[in-house]
């Protein structure tokens, strides 16, 4: 290698290396979502455009560069500058991302677990059917608890039955809830721990809306069906 | 990644559909972080996710015609997605900073210390022709072999080589040396996939 391919390589101003886990992010996993969504056209190239179908372009484009400048946002730790934003079915915080479905489920992404409000993630659930009791440093149960909880919740990663995380930390687990399967009367446990190991712990369970009991202390292990999941504490 | 419902388009849009989302899925974990790096060395970080959002939606509405190696269709693509955005900015005449980056034909990123550390490759990199940048950056910075940077620049191999070496020698001489200019293109034949992991 000469002089001059050392020099214009040193001056590449963005590294492989700097963006290798980029399609790992959340803004990635937000964008992905949002072309999915949109219509297949086949053929479109060969079509001249006529100035309708160029509008509709320029907002879909439009649509999904200012979900992935919310995801940008995200990246570079803006919290507290930008609110909730709701986009084409889609809730982003700085502390999480929920993408309404097509078929009624909601994907929910934690992004950041120790800027996760409670109240605003309850709220932000409900906005898509999933009746949900988030909480921070308790965990609520009933026993027995309702059956159902594999077809309510799932999970990505997922391990082969799709209902439970495996072992170990995930920084953005998704997680899809299916709100019409969920049994009348009952409701999503979501319970929030901070762990002395400086991870957060999540422990899912379906309860019954009339009947529960409400714990400080983290509980050990799934129980009645739930399922577990560890967080990176903040998003990296 | 945290992964989008992919079964719930895959259902909606009925069995043919399956392989296409599954086809798109693959090729955006895969190329989703060198056509961000391509879009930010060229338009930096704000716009750079414009252009990355209006490349995988053509990607995804022309998901049944793109080639087995989707990359350089990719880098392609962003290119008329960057032409898009200064034709966008020009139109609204607005000169604010980030209109000013886009309307400066050079686009050369100013913000690295090696770049400040070398103003004298800027000065005669700003010298050359707008195609002569891009060949040189593709190559350097894309890392594209001939054939894909043939792909990119709508030529063959063989010409795309001629052009880099043409580059390189236009290169040279605004830095006044005498270096042999054919080291890129010899260095660089590797496929666009394997430069950018």
């Amino acid at each position: 290698m000469n002089d001059l391919d050392s020099r214009l390589r040193a001056w590449n101003p963005v590294r492989a290396e700097e963006v290798s886990d980029a399609a790992s992010s959340a803004a990635a996993a937000g964008l992905l979502q949002l072309v999915l969504d949109q219509a297949v056209t086949r053929h479109a190239r060969h079509r001249p455009a006529s100035r309708a179908r160029r509008r509709r372009r320029l907002s879909a484009v439009a649509a999904l560069s200012a979900a992935a400048a919310a995801g940008t946002a995200l990246a570079l730790g803006l919290t507290g500058v930008l609110g909730p934003a709701r986009s084409a079915g889609t809730i982003r915080t700085a502390a999480f991302t929920i993408v309404s479905n097509p078929n009624g489920t909601a994907t929910l992404t934690i992004n950041n677990a120790a800027l996760l409000d409670p109240a605003t993630l309850q709220n932000d659930l409900a906005q898509d059917r999933v009746p949900a009791m988030v909480t921070v440093g308790s965990f609520c149960s009933s026993d027995p608890a309702p059956a159902g909880f594999s077809q309510v919740v799932s999970f990505y990663p997922a391990t082969a039955g799709n209902h439970a995380l495996p072992p170990g930390v995930h920084p953005h687990p998704a997680i899809t809830f299916h709100p019409a399967a969920m049994p009348a009367g009952t409701e999503l446990s979501f319970g929030v721990f901070h762990l002395n190991s400086g991870e957060q712990q999540a422990t899912f369970e379906l309860i019954n809306a009339s009947s529960y009991t409400c714990t400080h202390t983290p509980p050990p292990a799934p129980a009645n069906g739930g399922s577990q999941v560890e967080f990176s504490p903040a998003r990296s | 990644m945290p992964q989008p419902d992919v079964n719930a388009v895959m259902n909606q849009t009925g069995s043919s559909a399956d392989s296409r989302v599954v086809r798109f899925t693959e090729i955006f974990e895969t190329c989703y972080g060198p056509v961000l790096a391509y879009a930010r060395r060229r338009v930096g970080s704000d716009l750079a996710q414009d252009v990355v959002a209006e490349t995988f939606l053509a990607a995804w509405r022309n998901v049944d015609e793109l080639p087995v190696q989707p990359l350089p269709w990719l880098y392609r693509t962003a290119q008329y997605a960057i032409a898009n955005q200064r034709r966008a900015v020009t139109r609204r005449g607005r000169l604010d900073d980030r209109a000013r980056l886009l309307a400066d034909s050079a686009l050369v990123p100013d913000l690295s210390e090696s770049v400040a550390a070398d103003l004298e490759l800027a000065a005669a990199f700003r010298a050359l022709s707008e195609a002569d940048r891009e060949v040189l950056r593709l190559a350097a910075w894309e890392g594209l072999s001939p054939a894909a940077l043939g792909e990119v620049i709508g030529c063959s191999a063989a010409a795309a080589k001629g052009r880099l070496h043409r580059a390189r020698k236009r290169l040279c001489r605004r830095l006044g040396t005498g270096q042999a200019p054919n080291s890129l293109a010899r260095t660089t034949d590797t496929t666009a996939q394997e430069s950018v992991t």
